[in-house]
């Protein structure tokens, strides 16, 4: 049976070093530079005719659109509005490697811890460092909320430290394992079909059933590549009002 | 459009991370080489730096994509859509009210016009009857007068009759006498006698 966890390696195609540190370009950069092109190349399509009525494509880009902006002014109010392209970008990204995954024999870069914890990272940073540029010290408010007894202090302050700090952790994490998870019992179930195969008649007829599983599970998959691009880019907005507005 | 500072921060922190993990590399293959194949490849430390240098390039050649070319195609159309609607909808609101406007205007006009219909109808009517009334009343006075005159005409006929009924009487009756009698009786006696008969026979009449 093929090894269900081959479809994470990473192979170079073209060996590259800045210094001591490998950048080689890799299957992983190579997916990424496809989700690149497609989507740059599908959006400049879509958005192309400028049409007053907007044809498929162009109406499938302004859903897209909107269901930003939506999402934007839903968790972040007016303020958001500068955040609209990294959002925008953010899951686009995450969209495209989620769904570009599904492909037969293409490579899932969301499916690596990596790639995920980048992008967590990169929301966090972003929300301490543009807090403490927006609100100073004060930004530490964030951590005792108002009308705390003052011998709950400790405790609540701990808490809500200790629950600042993990949400890169499961922003991360959450996607990362979503993704690998839905790969993996692909694959197993592919596996199933094709040692069936071996069996004879029998195993033809057999190697249906786990392939027919399969086709529901790729359906399913898609779900779960779309709705972990929303999750990660919506709880990034909500992180990212931390800090615009300091709320307790 | 471009956010310039986001940009900035965004390529910098994520091209800061390759060296972190740069610096965590040398320990962490060593663990990685422990565990042979057998592990996750995602754990694979090798590949952090190359993975997160793609991913920022990648990320940063879409932010500025989007962000330059996508994003104001996208809300421009969406903006001039919206304009557009707008506009259409004044232009429509405008183009009812007009429409409104000339409604009432038809309908007051219409209103004005079925009352000098009206009065028109009226007025013919009062002056034909004026006419006929004039007419009528000439034409009584005229038949009236004629009827007068005839009246006259005909009393005069009768008693100019009745004088005539009178003398021939008279000299009727003086024939008869003298014939039945042979007696010349004067003309003004037998007037007397027959004024008296005609006189009682007007009287039993009268009774």
């Amino acid at each position: 049976m093929a090894n269900p966890l081959k479809q994470f390696e990473i192979q170079p195609i073209v060996p590259l070093h800045i210094g001591n540190i490998d950048v080689s370009y890799t299957n992983s950069s190579l997916w990424m530079t496809i989700g690149v092109v497609v989507s740059i190349v599908m959006l400049t399509i879509a958005v192309r005719p400028h049409a007053l009525i907007p044809g498929r494509l162009q109406m499938a880009s302004e859903m897209l659109y909107d269901f930003i902006a939506s999402m934007i002014r839903e968790n972040m109010g007016p303020k958001g509005r500068k955040f609209f392209p990294l959002i925008f970008t953010l899951f686009v990204v995450v969209m495209m490697g989620n769904s570009l995954g599904l492909l037969p024999f293409s490579f899932t870069y969301t499916s690596h811890i990596i790639v995920t914890v980048a992008l967590a990272l990169m929301i966090f940073a972003m929300v301490i460092v543009l807090g403490l540029i927006k609100h100073g010290l004060h930004f530490f408010t964030l951590f005792v909320p108002p009308s705390t007894p003052m011998w709950l202090l400790p405790l609540i302050f701990t808490l809500e430290l200790v629950s600042f700090f993990v949400r890169p952790v499961t922003l991360s994490v959450r996607l990362f394992a979503n993704m690998m998870a839905g790969h993996i019992v692909l694959k197993v179930f592919a596996a199933f079909s094709v040692s069936a195969l071996a069996l004879g008649t029998a195993g033809w007829i057999a190697g249906l059933v786990p392939m027919l599983f399969n086709s529901i599970l790729i359906g399913f998959e898609l779900l779960i590549a779309y709705l972990q691009a929303y999750v990660f880019a919506v709880l990034s907005c909500i992180y990212l009002k931390d800090a615009l507005e300091l709320e307790h | 459009m471009l956010k310039a500072p986001h940009l900035i921060l965004t390529a910098g922190l994520v091209s800061l991370l390759p060296a972190s993990f740069a610096l965590a590399a040398p320990e962490a293959a060593e663990h990685a080489a422990e565990h042979g194949s057998g592990g996750l490849p995602q754990f694979d430390v090798t590949w952090f730096p190359s993975q997160i240098f793609w991913l920022a390039i990648m990320y940063a050649i879409l932010y500025v994509f989007f962000s330059r070319k996508t994003l104001p195609a996208l809300s421009s159309t969406i903006e001039n859509r919206r304009n557009q609607v707008e506009s259409d909808m004044e232009e429509a609101e405008r183009m009812s009210s007009e429409a409104q406007k000339v409604q009432a205007d038809y309908e007051s006009h219409l209103a004005a016009t079925r009352q000098q219909a009206t009065d028109q109808a009226l007025s013919v009517e009062n002056e034909i009857k004026e006419k006929s009334l004039a007419q009528a009343a000439a034409f009584r006075e005229r038949s009236e007068k004629e009827m007068e005159k005839l009246e006259k005409s005909l009393s005069k006929a009768k008693s100019e009759a009745m004088k005539d009924i009178e003398s021939i009487v008279t000299q009727i009756t003086g024939d008869v006498v003298k014939k039945l009698s042979n007696l010349d009786v004067k003309e003004a006696e037998i007037k007397k006698v027959v004024n008296n008969v005609s006189g009682e026979i007007a009287d039993k009449k009268a009774a």
